[in-house]
């Protein structure tokens, strides 16, 4: 059974877009917001780190991003050796 | 069907063997739960929770899901997803049989609609609507041991929710064949519209026309008649519901080979 013009034409397009898509993904940086810095309480500084769409999809698996007022907070310290981590939730 | 077994029975133990390392940057696009211990990958759905709360868009799931999605549509379903091969095996249990309604397929889009991307949009990634809160894969991998480990002092309300969904759907999947993934998989749902023009597209395992015996259609999975579209001159998983099993054209009689042939005089 054959694939028509149309099929293969839309499938393409998908598998373009999905590549795109990814390579997105890679590219595209999100502020980080330190939600432990001891500088924020004392000095309203917030320091943040820039981590890419695939270091959110490792937060997301054990919740170690949250949204705070449009602001991402990290729920862990980003500059100690991480782990193997079970989601808390 | 028995090569189909194996490679579903290699990938429950490989996607769930990890000691320590972890690939969670890849969404691997079927049902397990990434907060597994052992478990290797991203769960795609629990990403797409994530990133909703965070109002971000996913391009990193969605674009993975896509990309599976356009080549080979859902056959990681029929093949890799651990928690087919246990909707399969639970429907080998003896007990009375029933196919649900067909309007029951689309309840896995409203799933996906409000419990994937609204409800965590609207009140946040960690809301006790999300679907993870009620994955019945994420109660098997995580709640259940979770509960041997902690006792029953960690038991609330919402857990007893999650557990009643985890027996709901093996009571279902029991009495009727791959309900879970027909009526209520969000991956179902978004891999689902794909296969009508995924480059995988199954050969026809009869010459045309098909003379409509209807082996096919009884070694469906999902109940789907491929018969339809083979006769139609479509490729039989040009369905939303088709988990790219090839169980039909292995049952088709054009195509398995008979043991019980024998060579033609004029062969010998």
């Amino acid at each position: 059974m054959r694939n028509s013009a149309l099929q293969k034409t839309i499938a393409a397009v998908a598998l373009a877009a999905a590549v795109v898509m990814v390579a997105v993904g890679a590219a595209v940086k999100y502020k980080v917001y330190d939600k432990t810095d001891p500088d924020f309480a004392e000095f309203g500084l917030q320091t943040f780190s820039r981590v890419s769409g695939y270091g959110l999809v490792v937060d997301a698996t054990f919740t170690g991003t949250e949204r705070v007022d449009d602001k991402l907070l990290s729920t862990y310290d980003r500059s100690a050796p991480r782990g193997k981590r079970a989601c808390p939730t | 069907m028995i090569r189909r077994r194996t490679v579903q029975l290699v990938s429950l133990f490989a996607l769930h063997a990890s000691w320590g390392p972890e690939l969670k940057w890849f969404c691997n696009p079927v049902l397990t739960c990434h907060s597994c211990a052992l478990s290797w990958f991203a769960c795609p759905i629990g990403v797409l929770v994530h990133f909703s709360g965070y109002h971000i868009f996913p391009w990193v799931a969605l674009g993975t899901m896509l990309l599976f999605g356009a080549l080979i549509g859902r056959m990681l379903c029929g093949w890799m997803c651990p928690f087919g091969l246990l909707m399969d095996l639970l429907h080998k249990i003896p007990s009375p049989k029933f196919e649900l309604p067909r309007w029951t397929a689309y309840t896995k889009y409203l799933v996906l609609g409000l419990m994937v991307f609204l409800l965590p949009f609207l009140l946040g990634e960690s809301t006790m609507w999300s679907f993870c809160r009620f994955c019945p894969a994420s109660a098997i991998e995580v709640t259940i041991p979770g509960l041997v480990q902690g006792g029953v002092g960690s038991i609330d309300g919402w857990l007893v929710a999650k557990l009643a969904v985890l027996l709901a759907v093996v009571v279902l999947a029991v009495m009727s064949r791959r309900s879970f993934c027909k009526t209520l998989c969000p991956i179902a749902a978004l891999l689902g519209p794909l296969n009508h023009f995924s480059f995988w597209a199954m050969k026809s395992p009869t010459p045309q026309p098909c003379p409509g015996c209807g082996k096919c259609d009884r070694a469906c999975p999902t109940h789907i008649e491929p018969s339809i579209r083979l006769r139609q001159g479509l490729s039989a998983n040009r369905h939303e519901n088709c988990i790219v099993c090839h169980d039909c054209q292995n049952a088709c009689p054009s195509h398995a080979p008979s043991k019980t042939t024998k060579a033609a005089p004029a062969d010998l």
